[in-house]
């Protein structure tokens, strides 16, 4: 080893063994490969669902959640999956199993109520939409919801207390006033209905068409 | 005129170096806001108020001796004067360096002040271009400096490390030894290339010489890239690049007078390697003398890493300095003649390295720790990579630290419907979060402790929550969290702060008299109210005293009129902050014995116990004990060296991440609610139980927030979740799982993973083997919680 490039290749070579020795390989362990295989459903499902690239999103976040049952995130994001497939069945399971492994499963509502509705299970629909309700008594949307879901299962005078309760949380709801004073209407309270609809009419002007037929119909009474 | 000459050389080298460095911390936020706003380091606020002065002194000194005719000035002579004038002449005129603020304009100016030492460099160069010797062999002396190197360098770690160095066993002595002598062999191999590299080129003393300083640039290149810039989160390419430029740059500053000896030498390498060490460590006593001088400056760095440090950067840095001063020495003093056979040397190497994969492989030291500053380092960068955690460590940077240059707009953090009038039930609410304070140097949680006999008797009467932990390591989030009751996005801070402030909008709802001290983050993140009376109004946030602030509140509640609002009280004492007591010369404010506890914190929480004991007794004797809501928790603990680490920069360590907790509720409203003290609480806790208490009934906004430590009764509370715990001011993340029995830590900043058991006795906890369920556990709940956070902010990293 006396030439110049027999002493660089030998320094080369050991530090190239230096290298590999601890910086790489060898002193590293050899990866788990069924966590190899999560890492990069983890991220493959992330960046697919981020890109609306719904369906190729599917597999790796279906392997999420069977490797992971307990996190509400990857039923969550599944759930959505299935609602953008149109596979409302599926849809259902997901936010039924995101409910029980969240604490805030109102982030559910509407969506596990709807996608019941689409299955055709208006009675399981109401049952979701009143467990909504009861999830946030407080926020007049979901009573908006529990309101319709009863007004279609006929149930008609507790449809008409959801709105009531609706009014008492928030009076600047032009929804509620609507569908007040259509049940006010049907109940024979015409001069209490036409208030109503006078009432949406000032909260929301631009959505005079929704309320017009109704207007007109209650027009005697001004 | 030599003299001074080399003066104005050092002081300008460590001149523009300190003002690199000062711009570099000013372009990160937390920096900025946490350390450098506050004026935390005093002299480093004094270096920045009078750098337009300072410049220009220097500048003058520099110049004088090297720009008179008589010098016949270098063409970068002139270059360095035009430039160095520049920066003198923005100074005065108001772009000095106080004036930076965070963002890439400051970071760039920190590249700008480390490329001055270029052209400092070069107008350093000798003129005369002096023929060259030839090369001789030199591996023998080489391989031999390397090793006499790594003895020195082991050898005053082990020293330093004493009493807890591990040389009683063969175990600890090797833990000892394989990093110094690992370094050497590396340090030899890349030499041995250096020469031969040098050998192709027609002036093989030069090609050395240059060679040489390159590889010291690479070196500190890589000090800066890999231990530097990711302690205060600056990393990517750029950041690589201009490590390497710095690097270089200072390399060449360091290293450029040894250029005059080239032209009688025959050996480049060492004619560099000479510039780091006196003359005299050339003779056997003087090297032995240089040898003791490196030991004084190593005792010197670890007493005062010991008691202040980031991350450990100054401790490394410090071995990193005295790693190139030995080889210095060691070369000067190590003459031998010939080459030796370079192939028994580089084999030798190997079998270093064999040795220590063998002892890894199949006599890894059970239960033995690296006990010394330098085999505790060494120990880290050896640790093996998990790679099933390596995706986790790309994720967490590009979540944290977010510049303020990324604009986030804010979101609304509802914790319930606020509306109607006060409630009817409003008690006086004092809350201590008193920076720093651990939770077993307080009695109720350690039996050892005898010096907190009025908090003791506090929590006697009162709720002590035993497992109870921070949000965020550091201060810099975790007031904010606090005051949200969850974690926020890794950003100081999504502005306006207001819409997330859940606990400011209670009390502004409750109509409380706001008694605040203002400190930097609170003016921040609290709108500003017609309620808000300032405690410690003229006091910087340093001074904060929890004496001084108790006997603000004592003396404004003798004056309160009767029947007025209730008050919300809030400070954040700074008498255990790591920074307050190395101002104060680390030392305990009393005589008296602290055996197993860190004096001077203790001592302090001697101080304010006695304090805080005078301001419930005034309570009491006013009659309005029974009508307030007392908390004393804090925002972090600290590391007061355990296995050596001191403070919590941002580390998640046991001793960070536990607080104490202890809630003095009115007995009335106490008896409303169920309590469950053995529970994990945590700091984001308690304004949804403020919530509870004041009539609101809190709905979690985010599935990861905090929950009210007031339970509803007769309602079974659910099983506790999983909670992410994050530090404030780098990508440290953790999981707090198994009920807040077992601690999953994710360093993205070191690539490691570390767990802990958390007991119910005193201890802080115990290290834990990371075992693959805690990995996929703890990692899940890290990566999910970052996730959903960046989800509610609307926030996506930016693509690397």
């Amino acid at each position: 080893m006396s030439t110049a490039g027999a002493r660089l290749a030998g320094a080369l070579v050991v530090l190239a063994i230096y290298y590999w020795t601890l910086a790489g390989g060898a002193a590293a362990p050899v990866q788990n490969a069924d966590e190899a295989q999560r890492q990069q459903d983890i991220q493959t499902s992330l960046a697919l669902f981020n890109t609306n690239r719904f369906a190729e999103a599917l597999a790796p976040t279906e392997h999420l959640v069977a490797q992971s049952p307990s996190q509400a995130i990857y039923h969550e994001r599944l759930a959505v999956i299935f609602q953008k497939l149109d596979r409302p069945a599926d849809e259902v399971r997901e936010w039924e199993a995101f409910m029980a492994a969240t604490p805030t499963p109102i982030d559910a509502c509407p969506m596990v109520a709807e996608a019941y509705r689409r299955i055709g299970r208006e009675d399981l629909a109401l049952a979701a939409f009143e467990r909504c309700a009861g999830l946030q008594p407080a926020n007049p949307d979901f009573l908006v919801f529990l309101g319709q879901a009863l007004l279609r299962a006929d149930r008609k005078a507790e449809a008409r207390a959801a709105f009531e309760r609706g009014l008492a949380i928030d009076a600047s709801y032009p929804d509620l006033h609507l569908l007040l004073g259509i049940r006010q209407f049907d109940n024979g309270e015409q001069r209490e209905a036409r208030v109503s609809f006078e009432r949406f009419l000032a909260l929301a002007p631009e959505r005079r068409g929704e309320v017009a037929v109704w207007l007109k119909r209650t027009e005697r009474l001004r | 005129m030599t003299l001074v000459r080399l003066a104005g050389y050092v002081l300008g080298v460590a001149f523009w170096v300190l003002t690199a460095f000062y711009a570099l911390l000013t372009s990160q936020d937390f920096i900025y806001q946490q350390f450098l706003r506050p004026e935390l380091v005093p002299p480093l606020a004094w270096f920045a108020r009078s750098w337009p002065a300072v410049t220009t002194a220097i500048g003058v000194l520099w110049f004088v001796p090297r720009g008179t005719p008589s010098s016949r000035p270098h063409f970068t002579t002139w270059l360095t004067t035009i430039a160095w004038a520049v920066a003198a002449i923005a100074g005065w005129s108001g772009y000095a360096l106080a004036s930076l603020v965070p963002g890439s304009v400051a970071l760039w100016c920190a590249v700008a002040a480390m490329l001055m030492l270029v052209p400092i460099a070069i107008a350093e160069r000798p003129d005369a271009r002096a023929s060259f010797g030839e090369t001789r062999p030199h591996t023998a002396a080489d391989f031999w400096a390397c090793l006499l190197a790594a003895l020195v360098v082991a050898s005053i770690d082990a020293a330093i490390g004493l009493p807890n160095s591990g040389l009683e066993s063969v175990a600890g002595v090797w833990l000892v030894v394989r990093g110094p002598l690992l370094a050497a062999m590396l340090t030899f191999l890349v030499i041995t290339l250096v020469r031969a590299t040098g050998g192709f080129f027609s002036q093989p003393v030069l090609a050395e010489a240059r060679g040489t300083v390159i590889t010291l640039g690479v070196l500190f290149a890589w000090f800066i890239a890999r231990v530097l810039l990711p302690s205060i989160s600056i990393s990517g390419w750029e950041a690589t690049a201009a490590a390497y430029l710095a690097g270089i740059a200072l390399a060449s500053a360091i290293t450029v007078r040894s250029g005059a000896r080239l032209g009688h030498h025959d050996d480049g390498v060492a004619s560099v390697l000479d510039s780091l060490a006196p003359r005299m460590a050339g003779r056997v006593w003087g090297f032995a003398a240089w040898c003791v001088v490196i030991g004084a400056f190593a005792l010197v760095v670890n007493v005062v890493t010991q008691v202040a440090d980031w991350n450990a950067v100054g401790a490394r840095l410090g071995i990193l300095i005295i790693w190139v001063l030995a080889l210095g020495g060691a070369r000067r003093v190590v003459r031998l003649p010939g080459d030796g056979e370079p192939a028994v040397f580089l084999g030798f190497a190997l079998i270093v390295l064999g040795v220590h994969v063998g002892v890894e492989r199949f006599a890894a030291p059970v239960g033995v720790r690296a006990e010394t500053p330098a085999a505790r380092w060494a120990s880290d960068l050896l640790a093996p990579v998990s790679n099933d955690s390596a995706a986790l460590y790309d994720f967490l940077p590009r979540h944290t630290n977010i510049p303020s240059t990324r604009e986030v707009a804010p979101v609304a953090v509802e914790w319930s419907v606020l509306s109607g009038a006060p409630a009817a039930e409003r008690p006086d609410i004092f809350v201590f979060v008193v920076d720093s304070l651990r939770r077993d140097y307080l009695s109720p949680y350690n039996p050892a402790v005898t010096f907190t006999p009025a908090l003791g008797a506090f929590a006697r009467d009162n709720l002590v929550f035993a497992r109870a932990f921070t949000q965020y390591g550091a201060t810099g989030l975790s007031v904010p969290s606090i005051w949200i009751g969850g974690p926020l996005l890794h950003k100081q801070y999504v502005v306006p702060f207001a819409p997330m402030n859940a606990l400011a909008r209670l009390l502004t709802h409750e109509q409380y008299d706001e008694w605040i001290s203002m400190d930097n983050i609170l003016e921040v993140i609290l709108p500003v109210t017609p309620a808000q009376a300032p405690l410690d109004a003229r006091r910087p946030v340093r001074d904060f005293r929890m004496c001084g602030t108790l006997d603000e509140i004592r003396g404004r509640l003798r004056e309160r009129p009767a029947g007025g609002a209730p008050v919300f009280a809030y400070s954040l004492p700074q008498d255990l902050h790591v920074s307050v007591i190395t101002r104060e010369g680390a030392r305990a404010v009393d005589q008296e014995a602290y055996e197993g506890f860190y004096a001077p914190v203790a001592s302090r929480v001697r101080r304010f116990d006695a304090c805080f004991g005078a301001f419930i007794d005034d309570l009491k004797a006013r009659g309005t004990y029974d009508q307030s809501i007392v908390i004393v928790t804090s925002d972090h603990g600290d590391s007061l060296g355990e296995e050596g680490r001191m403070g919590h920069a941002y580390t998640l360590y046991p001793e960070v991440v536990r607080v104490p907790l202890l809630v003095h509720v009115p007995p009335a409203m106490r008896a409303r609610y169920s309590w469950d003290v053995t529970r994990p609480a945590y700091t984001t806790d308690l304004t949804p139980t403020l919530y509870r208490l004041l009539g609101h009934e809190p709905v979690l906004p985010q599935p990861f927030f905090g929950e009210s430590l007031a339970g509803l009764p007769g309602q079974p509370r659910s099983a506790p979740r999983d909670r992410m715990i994050a530090a404030s001011y780098g990508s440290v993340y953790g999981a707090l799982l198994k009920g807040g029995t077992a601690l999953y830590v994710a360093d993205a900043i070191q690539r490691r993973e570390m767990a802990f058991r958390i007991g119910d006795g005193p201890a802080p906890g115990d290290v834990l083997a990371v075992d693959s369920a805690l990995r996929r556990d703890g990692s899940e709940v890290i990566r999910t919680t970052v996730e959903a956070i960046a989800r509610q902010y609307q926030f996506s990293p930016l693509p690397r």
